[in-house]
């Protein structure tokens, strides 16, 4: 077995995973081992379709070519590779659906984010994919801020953002804006042109407090805008942003997931934040800058 | 046009499949059944506590409002009051019998 540590939890893996720093831990987590999958899903799901399915605890999910997984109990996650199945890619599912599944069964707050450590306090960029979170937070930790989460943004009841995956995933455009050489990195998946930049140092070590939430959104304008998001309208956001609402829903989470969104909501600050179409890096790192120090943060 | 009225002695109490929180001071409740939801702010937050605390009649809720509102006109008051209710009626959020 292969033991690492990742969202403030030990996972020990029968297959090994590069993209993280192996570990010697005392006790374990999560195990993830390989095993017969059913082809079928699962028995009574509460939600069933032909790529996923739900029930209590549990996520069945199929990724054609790729593998069959089973993630149950918030500690369990059962992969049955498809024959010649590229072990990269079922990594990649490993740490993506199904550690989020993970996490959704743990009971945390699980957003589509990545998050940046401001002074004591932890920022979080939201907003669908291309939207620049990743690019956001690359820079960010070039100018010395810890990493805390790449991609999936895990928020503990004590309203703390724990550390996730020591890397952030780029695509070619913005590693060359920010000048990295993406020749020795490695894609992460076969088929798709993005890289993922193992982040060795500057990567946060602890969980950091919820500050402030970014929900990213690009618009017809030249200028950067932001906008508080109140009351109860900051529900929608948390709800779109979150990882794999799918799964949530599909495991009868939602309640605990609106009691989650209700208790961030009495704690953090959250924005809208318009960027113009065209991604102007160096203009909203100026303003989002100023946008902490107006907060307080730095 | 008239407005729609409702019978002061009707008792008002907000459904058992509907869980509610606060949403940064407002009020966002989901009906359990089919994970709907629905932003509830200014006065309408001010009625949904007064019912989370107890089903009670029209008559009363009205009551309270016009004490917690005390600078409005209480006919403002007596028709958003109304308004909100048939409308969450309309959602199957509260019931009125």
């Amino acid at each position: 077995m292969h033991q690492y540590q990742l969202y403030g939890l030990t996972l020990a893996s029968e297959l090994p995973l590069p993209s993280l720093q192996p570990i010697d831990a005392t006790t374990v987590d999560i195990h993830a081992r390989l095993a017969k999958v059913s082809s079928e899903g699962v028995e009574e799901p509460r939600k069933s379709g032909l790529f996923f399915q739900t029930a209590d605890q549990c996520l069945w999910l199929h990724v054609q070519g790729i593998a069959r997984f089973l993630v149950r109990n918030g500690n369990e996650i059962l992969i049955d590779p498809e024959q010649d199945a590229d072990r990269q890619s079922i990594c990649l599912y490993l740490l993506g659906s199904c550690m989020g599944a993970i996490l959704h069964q743990r009971g945390l707050l699980v957003l589509h984010a990545n998050t940046i450590a401001i002074g004591d306090k932890a920022v979080i960029f939201a907003g669908p994919s291309g939207i620049g979170k990743s690019t956001l937070a690359a820079a960010f930790h070039q100018r010395g801020y810890p990493l805390l989460t790449d991609d999936i943004c895990a928020i503990n009841d004590q309203l703390h953002v724990v550390p996730g995956l020591p890397q952030l995933k780029l695509w070619p455009d913005s590693a060359e804006q920010l000048n990295i050489n993406t020749s020795g990195l490695k894609r992460i998946r076969l088929q798709i042109n993005k890289y993922a930049m193992p982040i060795s140092t500057g990567f946060a070590q602890q969980a950091y407090p919820l500050a402030s939430v970014y929900f990213l959104h690009s618009h017809n304008q030249d200028s950067i805008r932001f906008e508080a998001a109140l009351g109860w309208e900051c529900y929608k956001p948390l709800k779109n942003n979150t990882y794999r609402m799918g799964f949530n829903r599909g495991m009868g989470l939602e309640p605990n997931h609106l009691k989650q969104c209700s208790r961030l909501s009495q704690t953090a600050n959250m924005w809208h934040l318009y960027r113009p179409k065209r991604f102007q890096l160096e203009l909203l790192l100026v303003e989002l800058e100023q946008h902490f120090q107006q907060q307080g943060l730095l | 046009m008239t407005e729609p009225s409702l019978d002061l002695n009707a008792t008002i109490k907000i459904n058992s499949d509907i869980l509610s929180v606060d949403m940064d001071g407002d009020i966002v409740a989901m009906d359990m059944n089919n994970n709907q939801f629905f932003g509830i702010n200014d006065i309408g937050s001010q009625i949904w506590h007064s019912l989370e605390e107890k089903e009670q009649t029209l008559a009363e809720l009205y009551q309270s409002l016009i004490e917690h509102f005390r600078e409005d006109d209480p006919e403002q008051i007596k028709s958003e009051l109304t308004s909100f209710l048939l409308h969450c009626q309309g959602y199957n959020v509260l019931s009125i019998t």
